[in-house]
This record gives structure tokens, sequence and C-alpha cells, in this order.
């Protein structure tokens, strides 16, 4: 026994002890092959899943050093089981794998065919595979190379993929670094990028997760196709290129509902991917447009499904996933890292702040009471209005008004889900209001105008809960959301963490009416945020607006 | 010494030391208890009694055994003789070992210079043991040569074709009749007639001579006998003790952590069994998920806590934690984890495959025995050989891979393996007669430090950094969910996690002071808010009058308060997941039960139940003393006949008296008068020394007639201890 910073529980949970003087040491050590979970502000929790101990295995570790590492940190002795079960899980990586073979191209080869005999008994496998070629080696349909590696994980056999990447059309990118400097969190994710060919880098929101990406394709030097979640994040994506790269704005395409631009590096919105006509995604050929040598997935925990199908086809070409907050309320964070690749990098949002990257925040919960004649109705109302009732709480506007006066002269955002809600708000304080129906010029002009400093308190709806990039906003109040939605609490609270020029803290304000729905909504949106380390105080309404 | 001239004779010159080793090795022979030496002779050489006497012998015992039956049926023979058959020299130290060893067992009998193999050994060894036929078929002028000039045999031998000698060596090792018209036979039986060695069998087909197979294998009897399990050279790290026991010692802590955790799950959520004893799957894998075990883990500890009785049905199919459970919380660590360290050496069962059927009545009688024998294989091969071992140690009795690997999983949860090597606790565990203390002794000093900090998080977590003392643990583990166990402890309040703290007793501002005391961290305001939150919602509610209580999840007690079915019973909220109503329990039950709602009876959660079982239960069996009986097999032997005088008075007992004076004078041996009817009826008063009481019947040395009876308490009528 040690005197460790690490525990190691025997339902394969890492405890790191944030204070001890070995911590950094023990973080790097066991971040290839363990998932942080969650790093609130004492203790962190990893998890070792079978997932992660192949990718650290696709990243040249064997069970030797997990073990090792398990054993040299671990405050307590490490449970047989669990060393055993790391050996044996890590020994099932690479036994089989795909490969380019020069007569049969695609193939799926092993040393052992009793293993290719049990993969090949899956109904799932069978359709992905042609015909075998011998007892250890069978064809794969090219196309289906995804959805392959994907049912060989869920078999228990990943397979190593050995059969590369297409390096794409070349087309040289430069970062211009006059008057900036990649940072060293930056150029580790990078480098972990470019390490494993394809993958998912977790940052937080406002920690420039856009120089990742163009870092990226300047060591690429590929073309690039980039997807995103709306034309507002693709002309922020293209303004951010032309601010930091050598490509001008004739080698960048746009390819939305607006324009349909399809060059070197062409931005294109999710939205515009997914329409159907005829029962067809027409603006999927997109990926066939060229010879993309890298696909950019920006706020990866929002790919929609028709694009997750299409990924599986393009496994050939890199593919680079940036979000903020792994977490899919579909629970589909597996087909994100069997499709796009593991996880490459991550941080935890606090080791970002002490470096001075984003903005130290003030979480605070401000608690609303409903009237009496309120909670009658909402008493009576139906289960599924109750939540409406509950984000509706006139008070809540009061206590808008209290801590606009509070924050008066910064910039404010107030963000919500109900767009009567938003309306009536933005009447009643006389500030604009930017939704869904907002036309895109509009919108620009507005953010615009919101960067400057000509407005200071808009009103949003989740039209800007991702890549918006408003770097001046200090506040940020929501007086409702999209029910327990963890990842939006995340990205809203990451509208407010650019780092500000006087290095002043950000607030975020969350108004919830207590003892309704809203408060346990609410409660469940604030997990993710706390196992991040942001603590909320909780406030009642009542001494606000007496204070 | 001369030689015993029966098995009889062997054992009643043996010394008491020597019989008692025989009675551990077989103890079989004292059931029912042997009236003389020739009666234990009797049955030690009975078919059943050998068999399972050999079932338990190692490849080398079972090696020698063959070998003597070999040389039994040619003439008498000595160690020496025994050792050539094997290949080894006369003086091999091997091999006398294993042939004291089962002398001592009985399993052979005489003096090292005169070998003797009882009957029943032979028997059971089948008619050709070391393949070689038991007579000597033939007695032609060649296999007298061949006795008198082996060397001529082998220069014969030497010169014929290659095939042939190939095929006699084939033929020697492993016997057959042979065939006139198969072409390789017919060298084979040309060769024997022209050398005048042919034999045949009673059927009247040619066999090879026991003479000459003996000469083919040069003297061997068995070939590549086993003395010694073969194990290939360890490479396993040179242990270190002090880490064994302290990972021993880490290990063991969480077992008894683990159980505290199933046994409170078992308090308040009781789990069912169906009619046939199983768990349903639903509700195992519920139990699984609640208790952070998974379904080895949770099946080893129900098995260990239904052992133990910590746990019972309670006669409704459910299963509760019983008294025995709450006092064993009285017990130190060590205590409790020695508890169950013995418990599953003797469990009747390999828990840990069982999963959901853990608690029907399923019976392995093998499975102590095997457990022990695995133990000791531990101590003795490294672990990867553990079944090379076994099958060299115990080749008749087979073990499947599985249980095998399941038996040393469950070793390690217990924390008697570690990942150095086996623990010092095998040993104690191990010893005979048990020594709890020492076993618990040992462990004490491994068991982790304890700490009674705790760290509580703005995520609402609290993480304890080691082991928590059993009082901290309960009390969190009622106020929160846990998140993850093992050496460090996490847990997570909830809302529900709350109410089910308030729901037992806990007060909200005790709950916050108590943890501001342990937390070595500031409390963080959400868990003071979150705690102050669910303490007003129940403070709203307790102000109904309330007759009867509906406790469920919150989203069915919203559905049920919709339902307009349910109208009648005017369910009104009191908290989620409580609603109240005016009806009585039992009208409310029903009521609920007839609209097809499945209701549990509330009644007595938490309340450990009262066992109808007994760990063991002295008043029904006292087990025999082996120095007794052989001290009453030697008076037997002396033919004494002393003159006794019964008291003149000996009162009529009533049945509860009479057991409780017998069970008395079986525990301490003391004498005592007894006065019973013999089989044909007559009234008799004996003196007798009891030696065991069981299934009805009391065993005793009797000093009146000089015996060993039996007598069925039934024709007892009275008895009083001579100190009376």
């Amino acid at each position: 026994m040690t005197e460790g910073p690490l525990i190691v529980q025997s339902d394969k949970t890492l405890l790191l002890e944030v204070d001890h003087e070995q911590f950094q040491e023990c973080r790097n050590e066991i971040a290839p092959f363990a998932e942080l979970e969650r790093s609130p502000e004492h203790i962190h929790t990893y998890r070792i899943t079978d997932l992660g101990l192949w990718n650290a295995g696709a990243a040249g570790y064997d069970a030797e050093q997990v073990v090792d590492v398990l054993i040299r940190f671990s405050r307590f002795p490490v449970a047989h089981g669990l060393l055993v079960g790391v050996a044996e899980t890590m020994a099932r990586y690479g036994r089989i794998s795909i490969d380019s073979h020069p007569a049969h191209g695609l193939v799926l080869s092993t040393a052992e065919p009793t293993i290719l005999t049990e993969v090949l008994r899956s109904k799932k496998v069978q359709p992905l595979v042609g015909d075998q070629i011998d007892s250890g080696t069978v064809k794969v349909h090219p196309s289906e190379r995804g959805r392959l590696k994907q049912v060989l994980i869920a078999l228990g056999w990943p397979a190593e993929d050995r059969a590369g990447y297409v390096d794409g059309e070349s087309h040289n990118i430069d970062l211009r670094t006059e008057d900036w400097e990649i940072r060293d969190y930056q150029q580790q994710a990078v480098s972990g990028f470019l390490a494993g060919g394809s993958g998912v880098v977790v940052l937080p929101c406002g920690s420039g997760k856009t120089i990742v990406g163009a870092a990226a394709m300047a060591e690429l030097g590929a073309t690039t196709l980039i997807l995103v979640t709306n034309t507002v994040a693709a002309r922020q994506w293209k303004a951010e290129l032309l601010r930091r790269t050598s490509l001008t704005e004739e080698e960048i395409g746009e390819y939305s509902g607006a324009r349909k631009q399809v060059r070197p590096v062409t931005i294109a919105t999710y939205q515009v991917l997914t329409t159907r006509r005829n029962g067809e995604y027409p603006h999927l050929d997109l990926f066939d447009a060229r010879d993309w040598g890298l696909i950019v997935y920006d706020e990866v925990h929002l790919l929609p499904a028709p694009v997750f199908r299409f990924t599986a086809d393009i496994q050939a070409r890199r593919r680079l996933g940036l979000t903020a907050t792994l977490i899919r309320e579909d629970g589909r964070e597996k087909d994100v890292f069997s499709l796009i690749g593991p996880k490459r990098y991550d941080a935890p949002w606090r080791e970002i702040e002490a470096q001075g990257w984003i903005a130290p925040a003030d979480c605070t919960e401000v608690r609303v009471s409903l009237s009496d004649t309120d909670r009658t109705v909402y008493a009576m109302a139906e289960f599924d209005d109750r939540y409406r009732l509950a984000a509706h709480a006139p008070d809540k506007v009061r206590v808008v008004r209290v801590l606009l006066d509070r924050h008066d002269g910064e910039q404010v955002l107030i963000i919500g889900q109900y767009l009567d809600q938003l309306e009536e708000l933005a009447s009643q304080l006389d500030v604009p209001l930017v939704t869904g129906k907002t036309p895109v010029k509009e919108r620009e002009r507005l953010f615009g105008a919101f960067r400057e400093g000509d407005v200071n308190v808009l009103v949003v709806s989740k039209v800007a809960n991702f890549s918006v990039d408003l770097p001046e906003a200090t506040v940020a109040i929501q007086i409702s959301g999209t029910f327990g939605s963890r990842q939006e609490e995340a990205q809203r609270l990451g509208r407010v963490l650019r780092p500000k020029s006087d290095g002043r803290t950000a607030h975020f304000y969350t108004i919830v009416t207590r003892e309704t729905v809203d408060a346990d909504f609410a409660a469940k949106r604030q997990r993710f945020l706390a196992e991040q380390g942001y603590a909320y105080s909780i406030v009642d309404a009542d001494d606000l607006l007496l204070g | 010494m001369p030689t015993p001239r029966s098995l009889a004779e062997d054992l009643r010159g043996r010394g008491d030391e020597e019989i008692v080793r025989l009675i551990q090795s077989r103890p079989d022979l004292l059931r029912p208890v042997p009236k003389s030496f020739a009666d234990l002779a009797l049955r030690a050489n009975t078919a059943a009694s050998t068999l399972h006497a050999m079932s338990d012998s190692t490849a080398a015992e079972l090696a020698v055994l063959e070998a003597a039956c070999a040389l039994a049926s040619a003439g008498r023979f000595s160690v020496g003789n025994i050792a050539r058959g094997l290949g080894q020299p006369d003086e091999s130290a091997a091999v006398s070992d294993v042939v004291q060893t089962l002398l001592s067992r009985a399993l052979l009998w005489g003096s090292r210079a005169d070998v003797r193999v009882p009957s029943a050994v032979r028997e059971a060894m089948g008619k050709t043991p070391c393949g070689l036929d038991p007579v000597e078929r033939c007695h032609a002028a060649g296999i007298e040569a061949l006795r008198a000039d082996s060397a001529s045999f082998h220069r014969k031998l030497a010169a014929a074709p290659e095939a042939l000698r190939e095929a006699l060596v084939e033929l020697a090792w492993q016997p057959r009749s042979l065939r006139r018209d198969r072409g390789s036979d017919a060298s084979i039986i040309q060769w024997l007639a022209v050398n005048d060695l042919l034999a045949t069998d009673d059927t009247g087909e040619p066999v090879l001579p026991r003479a000459v197979a003996l000469a083919v294998r040069e003297g061997l009897l068995i070939r590549d006998a086993k003395l010694e399990p073969a194990l290939p050279e360890s490479d396993i790290a040179i242990p270190e003790p002090e880490q064994i026991l302290v990972d021993a010692g880490h290990a063991a802590d969480q077992l008894i952590r683990s159980m505290d955790r199933v046994m409170g799950f078992c308090a308040v959520t009781p789990i069912a069994r169906q009619t046939n004893g199983s768990i349903r799957s639903r509700d195992w894998q519920d139990a699984a998920a609640m208790t952070e075990a998974d379904s080895s883990e949770l099946g080893l500890l129900l098995a260990l806590a239904w052992h133990a009785i910590w746990i019972d049905d309670d006669g409704s199919r459910h299963v509760r934690t019983t008294i025995e459970f709450e006092e064993a919380g009285t017990l130190s660590r060590e205590e409790r984890w020695s508890t169950l360290a013995q418990t599953w050496l003797e469990l009747p069962s390999c828990p840990s495959l069982d999963g959901a059927e853990v608690l029907k009545a399923k019976n392995i009688p093998e499975m102590p025995l095997l457990r022990r024998q695995i133990l000791k294989a531990v101590q003795s091969a490294p672990l990867t050989e553990i079944g090379a071992w076994l099958a060299w140690y115990r080749p008749r009795r087979s073990v499947s891979a599985q249980v095998l690997l399941a038996t040393l999983a469950e070793a390690r949860t217990l924390g008697l393996i570690t990942v150095g090597g086996p623990a010092p606790t095998i040993a104690e565990l191990l010893s005979e007669p048990p020594e709890q203390q020492v076993l618990a002794n040992t462990i004490r000093t491994a068991l982790p430090e304890q700490s009674t900090d705790l760290i509580l998080q703005a995520d609402l977590t609290a993480t304890a950094l080691g082991p928590l003392p059993r009082d901290m643990e309960q009390r969190l583990s009622r106020a929160a969910d846990w998140e993850s166990t093992g050496a460090a402890a996490v847990f997570r309040f909830t809302p529900d996690s709350i109410r089910r703290a308030l729901a037992t007793g806990e007060d909200p501002a005790d709950l916050q002071s108590w943890l501001a005391e342990n937390a070595k961290t500031p409390v963080p305001q959400a868990l003071n808010v979150l705690i102050e939150d669910s303490a007003k919602q129940r403070a709203n509610m307790a102000v109904s009058d309330v007759t009867s209580v509906l406790n469920c999840d919150p989203a069915t007690a919203a559905s049920l308060l919709a339902a307009p079915e349910l109208s009648d019973i005017g369910f009104f909220e009191l908290a989620p997941g409580v609603l109240g109503s005016q009806l009585s329990s039992e009208a409310l039950a029903l009521r609920m039960r007839q609209l097809g709602h499945f209701v549990a009876d509330a009644v007595g959660i938490g309340v450990p139940i009262k066992s109808e079982r007994s760990v063991a239960k002295p008043d029904l069996k006292i087990s025999t003393s082996t120095e007794r009986v052989i001290n009453s097999l030697r008076r037997v032997e002396q033919t004494i006949h002393p003159e006794l005088h019964p008291p003149e008075q000996l009162a009529s007992l009533a049945p509860h008296e009479l057991r409780a004076v017998l069970n008395s004078a079986s525990l301490s041996h003391h004498p005592l008068w007894l006065r019973f009817s013999d089989e044909a009826g007559n009234p008799l008063t004996h003196l007798v020394e009891p030696l065991s009481l069981d299934d009805g019947e009391i065993c005793a040395y009797d000093l009146t007639s000089n015996e060993i009876r039996v007598v069925p308490i039934a024709r007892v009528t009275s008895a009083t201890s001579v100190s009376d």
C-alpha cells in the first residue's frame, strides 16, 4: 500500500484526489485508458471501460502498462479480479484486424481462425462481409468498414483498423500566428487526434475548439468538410478560419440553406445535410463531392442520425469530432466513439479555467415561488403542462429585472425555452429577441451589435445554445430550459465562459420555481456542471428582491 | 517385530495416536461406533469404506496400491519390491512415505518387510492390477528358464526383429488376448512358442505370460509413476508475506462491508422467493444493482448470510435479516469475517455459480472437502497449476474447471488468496479443530484502518477515502445511495435517498450537523438545501390524519391519485411517493389487490425476524469423541468384568428429563446408570459411559457387560449420573 493519489474501486471506477501532489502525474498516466466521468472540486472520477482499454490498445499501450499504473498509484491493494479483467479485455484487442489486401481490397483477418468463425456466426456481421478467402481472412465491403467495426466491438472482438486513411486531395493550409499562439492544451488535442487518425476532442465552451480544428486542418494540409449546427455557426467558423489561417474567402465555401458552395474547405450545416426530399437525403452527396482529406464534426454530441449512418460509410477519411459535453440525451455516445473515433483529448473545465483560458463563473440558482392561485392551477394541471406552468412563474420576470439592475452595464443574455415567454419578456424589458424565426441576417446583426456593445441585453431562445460566439457576454440568465437536458445547461453556461478582457467573473443564473417539476429538472440539468466542479449557490428570490 | 496375522490384530497393536489418525482420515469408520477392533477392521475392509478412502487418495498412493495389488498376487513382498516396481531404488523415501501413509489409513497393513493388501483394496483395483495377469498360467520350461536366467531371455529378445520387439513391448504394457489369425500377433505367438513361453487363458486363447510381460517391462509395474505432482517451474515473484497480509486484510474488510450493504438491502427490501426457493430474475437483477454487486458476488454473500442465519425466510417467502444478524453486529470486524470464512468453508454449494437459485435447497456434500483440498492446493502450487495439482491429489474425483475457478474467485473475495499468493489465514482456517479466535486475530492486524473523514462535493456526493466505521457507513447508506464500492465508498444524495432517511426517523437538522461534523470539506449548500427541502415536504404532509399509508414510487403515486377507479379509497398525497388513506391498512391492501395491483405487506420492514433455523443444535447430535471410543475399544479387549451394583432405586423420568440427563452425560462423558430393556424386553440396569447421542440412539461403553452398546432412546426408561 502506498500513499498514492488513486483509489481503484472494485466497480472499475478510479477516484483521483485532486489535492494530492501526484495528481497531475497520475492523471496523465491514467488518461489513455480511463474515461473522465466527473471532475468536481476534490475527487475526480474516472472509469475503466472495455472501449477505453481497447482505445489504449490501439494507441500502443499493453495490459502490463495499465496494470502497472494502477498498482503504482493506488493507495489500496487493487482487486485481483479487476487486474485480470483488464488483462483479459486488452488481450482481445488486435487479434482481429481490418487490412488492405493487395488483391482482395479491404479484408478482415486474424491469425486465429476460431475468432473469425465466431464473429462470422453473428447475423449482424454476415451482411457486412464478402467471400471468405481462407480460414483466417474474409473480404469486407468497403462501405461497411465503420459498421463492421461497430458490430465487432459489440461482439467483444474489437478490430485493429490497419487499412489506413486516404489522404484526400491536398490543399495547403497554414496557421497565421502573428498575433496569437496556439495554447498547450489545444496543441495536445491536435497531437492526440493526429496520432490516432480519427477521434473526438472534448474541451469546454469558449476554450477554442475552432482553433483545434484549424490546426488539425493545417497539419493535414487537405481539403476539409466542416459540419456545424447552423448557419450562424458556419459563418463564425468561416470568420475564424479567415483570421487564423492562410485560407482566403475564395477557398472557403458555405453549404447551407442559403448557399451551396463546394470549395477546398466547405462548411455545411447539419440541417441542410438532413433535409429530405422524396424520402432521400440529396445533400448527403456532399460527402462524396470532393476527395475530402478531413471531415470535422462541430458539436458532435448533436450529430443527427442520418449523418451517423453516412459517417459509417466514410471510415477511410479522417474524422475529427469537437464538443464541450459528450452527453447525448439519446444515449448514443458509443456510436460517436465507434463512428467518429475514440476520445483523443479531454480536459476538466476547471483546469482550463485555472490556466486562465476560460472565465471563472459563478452559478446561482434563484428560487421563486408560485402564488397560491398559480399553485392551485399547477396542482390541477396535467402532468405534461406542469413544466410550462412552472417555467412561466410570474416572479421570474421580477427576478430578471433585479438581476439586470444588479448587472447594469454588463452584457447579459436571457435564455429561455418558451417563445411566448421570451416575446413577453423582450417586450416588457424592451430588449431585442433572437429566436429560430429571426432571419439569419437579423440574427447576425443583433449578435454583432451585442459583440460591439451597442446592445447590452439580448433575449435568446435555444438557437443560441451552440456555436454562437458572443465573447463579451458576462451574464446569462436562464428562465427555462429543455426539461432536464444536462448538455444544454453546460452549453448555456458556455455562452459566458469566453475569458473577459478584464478577467471578470462570469455569472450564470438559473431561475427555477420551487416545489415544482421546474426544480426537479433544474437539479438534473445542473448535474453535469456540478460534476465539472461548478457549485451552484442557491438563493431565495425574496432575498434577492428585498436585497 | 513379527507381522500381525490380520488387519484386526494390526489395528489392535497400534498406539492410540495411530488409531486417531486412522479415524481422522477415514471418519466413516466411527459411524456407527465399532464394538471392537475386529469390528473396526471389518468396517475398514468393506468395499464402501475402501472406495471412499481410495477416492481421497493421491495419484502416488493409488500407484503404490496398484503395485501392491499386482505384487500380492505373486506372494509376499516388501516396500523395496514396490519401489522397484515403480522404477525407484529399494530405499526410496518417497515410496516409503506413501506406504507409511497407506498403512496408517489401513489401506495396507502388515509391516514394511511384509506388506499386506486388504481384500477390499484388491477387489477395488480390479482383476488385472498394473495390466498384469494375476496368476501365472504357464509352467512351461521356458518360464522356469526365464526365472532362473533373465539375462538369457533379454539376449533372445534383443536378437528378435525390431518390429517384433516393439509389438512385444506394446503387448506387455497393454495386455490382451492374442489371435492366431492376426498377422502381427502370429509372429509374436510364433516367437513365444519357439522359446517355449506361450501360455493360454481359460478360453484356450494364447496370452502373454505374466513373467514374460514383467521381463519385457524390465520389472516395472507402473511406468512413470507420479510420486510427486508434476508442476512446471513457477515464474511467480517471491511473495512478500507482509504485502499479502495487507491485501488479505483489505479484501476481508470489503467482504464484511459488502455483506453489510446486502444485509441493509434485505432489511429494507426483503427478497421474494418463488415456491421452489429461487429468486425471480428481475428481482435478482434489481438486488444486484441496488447492492452494487455482480451476480456471483451477490450469490456468495447471500449464501454466506443464509448459512450463517443472518437472513431467513419470514414464512411468507420473503428473505429478511434475522436477530442473529443484529447480534453479529456487536462483533468486531475480524470476528465477523472469521465467522463468514468458516461458514464459507462448510457451504454445501458453490454459490457464486448459482445466481438467482442460490437460496434453493441444494446440496453438494463434496463441496466442503473439495474447498479444503483446493485451499491446500493453493498453498502448494501456483494458481495456474491448481487443476493439475488436484488431478494428482485426487485423481478419482474430477473437478470441473468452472467449480474450480469459481471457488478460487470466492477465496479471493474472502481475502484468502491475494495477488501476491495465498494468505496466511488459509492455514488457520484449515486447522483442525477450528481456531476461530486465532483466525480472527491474524486478520485483525491486517484490516485497514478506518477513515472517519467524508469529502462532500457540490455534485451531491460523499466520498470516504477508506473504509468507514460500520455505524457511519450504515447511517450514510440510509441517507444516500451507493454510487461506487471498493476500498473507498462513494454515495450520492438524491431526493429519494433523503426521503428514505427521514422516513426511517432521521432528523434533518441532526443529519446536517452530523455531516458537518464528519466532513473534512464544507457541506455544499446544495446538499443542505436538498435536506431542508425534503424535510419541508415531509413536514407539509405530517399534518394529515391518516389511517393507512401506501408507499410507492412518485410516478405510480401520481397515477394512483389520478385514477378514477380508486376514488372510493380517497387517496391524498402526503409526499412524493407517499399516499394516505382513511381506510385501514388491511382494507386498503385488499382493495388494491382487487384492482390488480401487487401490494407488499409493509409491516415489519426493517425489523429483523427470528429465525427458526439453527447453525448447530447440540441437543440433537453430540459428536463422538475418538479418544473415548479408542479407550473403550481397549477396555473391551481387556475382558474385564467388574463387580458393579446398580442402585436399588432409579426413578422413572419424563422424556424431556431423560433427554436432559442423556445430553448432559454425553457432553461430559460422565458415567451414568442406565435403565433400559434389551431386545428381548428384559429390563437391565447398566453403568455406561456415553460416547455419542445421535439419530435416537445412545452409544456408550457398557462397564457392566464390558462392551460397546447402542441403545435406542425409546427403550431407555431411566438414567442417573453416578455423581448423583
